[in-house]
């Protein structure tokens, strides 16, 4: 009795994998896996807005990522040191395979310690979305605008933004 | 009969494994943080209050200088005789950040004002100023100074001077670091 109870284990089993037994067929052709380099991306140059002579009334600051600068409204652009700067990242990854560039979406804050200002607008070049890698190495340039206050304090800001990319 | 059993087995690992790599590979993100900064600056501005003017006076068989310090305090050599009327330094109102410090610098070529109704002159050499020009001299406490300017008028004999008025004017430099 026992015998038997173990075969009729067996053909259940069987039943449930019956279309397995003809994909174990083409698991072999599927064994060879794809492999593509990992997906990396390391900032080389900051996002920097340069000097900036304040006003009296709220303004913008505008660096592309081609780190042209421009500003609107009650601020003054300076040609004091330090220079303004687009962000700089390199992308490494696989020649070919499409990728999403992620920029931030909402507002980034900087500060002084005391006062903050917000980034925002986020750009890139290449832009954010779906970029397909053309080499082993890309060069992501990011610039931003930043929303400066009337009478904002004088003093040096800083912040953090997040870039992102992933494999499509 | 065990056999077979073994080897569905390892396909239902394998199809499962497969399944999940491919949900590993959609979600894979890899971020960088990107460092922003800005360097914010004040308003830095500076106006004349009130003109350098030196007074009414004649000047004497030999002409000669007046000195006239940033404190408004006037002296003469030569012939000069100073007249009625008022004189003063020339002053400056220079705002910006408060305790942010600034250089001055004056003139470093001597100006010339000219005389209304001819092509007469005089000469302004020897500039000063309190705070005193140089980098750094000056210092925006409570975020405005003062800065208060003198010189030394040259001046020669009546006939080189004819009595009139004499207007000129001169640059005078605050720079912020």
């Amino acid at each position: 009795m026992k015998k038997i109870v173990k075969f009729l284990a067996i053909a259940t089993v069987m039943l449930g994998f019956s279309s397995g037994i003809f994909a174990q067929t083409t698991a072999s052709a599927s064994a060879s896996a794809v492999i593509i380099a990992p997906l990396s991306i390391t900032q080389s140059a900051n996002l920097h807005f340069g000097v900036i002579w304040r006003g009296t009334t709220a303004g913008v600051v505008t660096v592309t990522p081609a780190n042209a600068r421009s500003s609107t409204g009650g601020v003054t652009l300076s040609g004091l040191s330090p220079a303004n700067t687009a962000a700089e990242f390199t992308i490494t990854g696989e020649p070919t395979k499409a990728i999403t560039i992620t920029l931030p979406t909402t507002d980034v804050t900087i500060t002084d310690g005391t006062n903050n200002m917000i980034v925002n607008n986020f750009q890139s070049t290449p832009a954010a979305g779906t970029y397909t890698l053309t080499g082993a190495s890309t060069t992501l340039n990011v610039g931003a605008d930043l929303n400066v206050g009337a009478n904002q304090p004088s003093g040096t800001y800083t912040g953090t933004f997040n870039v992102s990319v992933n494999y499509n | 009969m065990f056999r077979p059993v073994k080897i569905l087995f390892s396909l239902g690992i394998f199809i499962f494994l497969n399944l999940n790599y491919t949900n590993a590979q959609v979600t894979q993100s890899i971020s960088a943080t990107g460092h922003v900064f800005a360097e914010i600056i004040p308003v830095f501005s500076a106006g004349e209050n009130s003109q350098l003017n030196f007074g009414r006076f004649s000047p004497g068989p030999q002409g000669g200088k007046i000195i006239l310090t940033p404190q408004s305090t006037l002296s003469v050599q030569g012939s000069i005789i100073l007249g009625t009327g008022s004189h003063n330094a020339g002053s400056f109102y220079v705002t910006g950040d408060n305790n942010a410090s600034y250089s001055i610098s004056l003139p470093s070529e001597p100006v010339f004002i000219k005389h209304n109704a001819s092509e007469r002159s005089m000469v302004l050499e020897d500039w000063n100023s309190w705070p005193p020009p140089g980098n750094g001299t000056g210092l925006l406490q409570n975020g405005f100074q003062v800065v208060n300017v003198g010189a030394t008028l040259k001046i020669g004999t009546i006939a080189d001077n004819p009595v009139g008025v004499y207007t000129g004017f001169y640059t005078i430099t605050f720079g912020f670091n």
